[in-house]
């Protein structure tokens, strides 16, 4: 094992890490994954490319009704023209697809940003300061997620009664900082205990700095490994409420109002409530193979520490 | 040991406190007067009935003399009353309880008698195709939700080859069958995430117990490899089981709303979708009420269960 080799006394000085550019390391990383992991990969950039810039491809209008101009009809099958056919309303599903990944991925943005920076940040101060701040924001915490998810989202909908994507991304990101300040602070009280965090409070290191630059550095490669599956679970969270119709309202096209509508001619035809499923099976799919990836990965670096 | 379950059933009050004070305040975030969302378009707006309705929800009130007014009736078991069916808030939640109850018992046995095999054995022939086979569909079943999954159950069952009702109901007073019947597809559509979630701990908790030092005395003793599988190393794994099925409970929850509008069952959470279109307040704040405090009582039981049947944690806390 490679714990034992760092045992072994070096006389020469480290040379500090090379930074290499961020694509060459991504690269490399690339390189390093196994194919299922590559093809998750690649079906994330591919929806993240599409979702930002679905206006400058050659997509149809993803709310253009041609039942009532003429040029289709409701629940066409996949063609050429129509590459996953048309939905109830004479839509071209392709395009509401590439659309309505934006929503999707928006508010998984914010729950994850809000996570990461607010969550990470206090998990991590907490962790690392204990005592009575520790006692408070756990508890906080603890109430927040004593909550059923999707239970309490529904309420705050409810209750704030206005419904665009500012509002849900906003109460979704809300709503995603109790579980990555636990997180944040599991690994924080871990880490705080290891040597170099004594040897650092040892040689007089401002609390801040050691929290700064020992701490969050260290929790945020198991914290980016968690944000991946947390935005795979939001997703299917605002997918929920968009099937409910309490997600942000139509005609703007999301995969959970797709899944919905279509799901009514399901006696009919299959396609139209197939291909967004699909969209958000293999979104969904993507990031949890990823995030487990991630978290092998950073586990590794912690143990070689 | 009792200092323990003191302990955990002082923080289960106190998070209750603050669910119930969440739960209330929650309605103040609604813009404009209380009264004009509960009362129905349709409703008379007459001085008399505004005022009664002010009365009946305290609104005059200050703030905390309303929160601890609605607290005491709360804990008499008196939530208000719908504004749409004019029932009390309690009776519209026993009435739907049951169901909510069966098919998440329902969907939780489901999701273990499927996700124990396969966890023991991805872990008993850890790396070998076996493993690698099952662990991939336990993946992908994961990545599934649950109305995704109730929906392609619906049309392959209910459309295509016709063998189950799609959607509705059927009590088990009336007919045993029909009632088990109708919960098979809603229950296996909640069942897939959880089996995937159980299955994938069990595995990762099988790994690391097989290669405890008891498992290898038990195998130089000559116990049969199922013996000690099933005695020795799935007896540890099922704690963290219990734990883990506490949690899941929440997630559960918010699933049956989802799935009980799919499948038009009428439980707890297509009555709170129904309060939510109708801006049927009380029974909205009710239900949210009822549900995390449900959530946190459970959680607090599976703790004092771990307490209990684990010596390791009795030991340390006494």
């Amino acid at each position: 094992m490679s714990e034992v080799e760092t045992n072994t006394a070096r006389t020469e000085p480290i040379p500090p890490p090379k930074r290499r550019p961020v694509w060459v390391r991504f690269a490399k990383a690339f390189m390093e994954m196994g194919w299922g992991v590559k093809l998750a990969t690649i079906w994330l950039i591919l929806i993240c490319f599409g979702a930002i810039f679905a206006d400058f491809l050659p997509l149809k209008d993803p709310n253009y009704q041609g039942f009532i101009y003429g040029l289709a009809q409701t629940n066409e099958n996949p063609s050429g023209t129509y590459l996953f056919g048309t939905d109830d309303l004479s839509r071209d599903i392709f395009a509401r697809i590439i659309y309505g990944a934006r929503v999707s991925l928006v508010v998984a943005l914010s729950a994850v940003s809000f996570g990461l920076i607010i969550g990470g940040f206090f998990g991590s101060l907490v962790g690392f300061v204990r005592g009575r701040v520790d006692t408070v924001v756990m508890a906080g915490v603890d109430v927040i997620l004593a909550f059923p998810g999707l239970v309490l989202l529904l309420a705050l909908v409810t209750f704030l009664q206005t419904r665009n994507l500012l509002v849900i991304s906003f109460v979704i990101g809300l709503l995603s900082i109790p579980p990555y300040t636990r997180v944040a602070r599991a690994n924080a009280l871990s880490i705080s205990r290891r040597e170099f965090v004594t040897a650092a409070e040892a040689i007089g290191t401002k609390r801040f700095v050691i929290l700064w630059r020992e701490i969050i550095p260290n929790v945020l490669p198991s914290l980016f490994a968690y944000a991946m599956v947390a935005a795979a679970f939001i997703i299917v969270l605002e997918g929920s409420l968009a099937f409910l119709g309490l997600s942000v309202q139509p005609p703007t096209p999301t995969w959970g109002a797709m899944i919905n509508q279509a799901r009514k001619d399901i006696r009919l035809v299959l396609h139209p409530v197939l291909f967004p499923s699909a969209a958000m099976v293999f979104t969904v799919l993507s990031l949890n193979t990823v995030g487990d990836w991630l978290r092998a990965r950073s586990s590794v670096r912690g143990s070689a520490l | 040991m009792p200092q323990i379950v003191l302990s955990r059933v002082a923080r289960l009050l106190a998070t209750l406190f603050a669910v119930s004070f969440i739960t209330f305040f929650m309605t103040s975030l609604l813009p404009g007067d209380v009264v004009d969302v509960i009362l129905p378009p349709t409703a008379p707006r007459d001085p008399e009935t505004v005022a009664a309705i002010r009365a009946e929800l305290r609104l005059d009130d200050p703030m905390l003399v309303r929160y601890f007014g609605w607290l005491g009736d709360a804990l008499q078991g008196d939530f208000g009353r719908s504004f749409v069916s004019q029932r009390p808030v309690l009776d519209e939640i026993t009435a739907r309880l049951p169901i909510t109850i069966q098919l998440t018992f329902v969907a939780i046995l489901f999701s273990l008698i499927a996700a124990v095999p396969a966890g023991v054995i991805c872990a008993y022939r850890q790396g070998t195709w076996i493993d690698k086979s099952i662990s991939g569909v336990v993946q992908v079943l994961l990545s599934i939700p649950a109305f995704v999954a109730g929906i392609f159950l619906i049309w392959f069952f209910g459309v295509k080859t016709n063998l189950l009702p799609a959607t509705g109901w059927v009590r088990i007073s009336e007919s045993p069958w029909g009632n088990f019947k109708t919960v098979l597809l809603p229950a296996s559509s909640l069942a897939f995430v959880q089996l995937a979630i159980f299955a994938r701990l069990i595995r990762a908790d099988m790994i690391t117990t097989l290669q405890e030092n008891y498992v290898l005395s038990a195998r130089a003793k000559g116990l049969s490899d199922r013996y000690i599988l099933l005695r020795h190393a799935l007896r540890p794994s099922s704690l963290s089981l219990i734990t883990v099925l506490g949690l899941n409970i929440g997630s559960l929850l918010g699933g049956t709303v989802v799935i009980e509008q799919l499948f038009a069952l009428p439980g707890l959470g297509r009555r709170l979708l129904e309060g939510i279109f109708n801006r049927d307040l009380l029974v909205v704040q009710g239900i949210v009420l009822f549900v995390a405090s449900a959530y946190v009582i459970i959680n607090t039981l599976v703790d004092l269960v771990y307490v209990v049947v684990d010596p390791r944690i009795r030991r340390k806390g006494g």
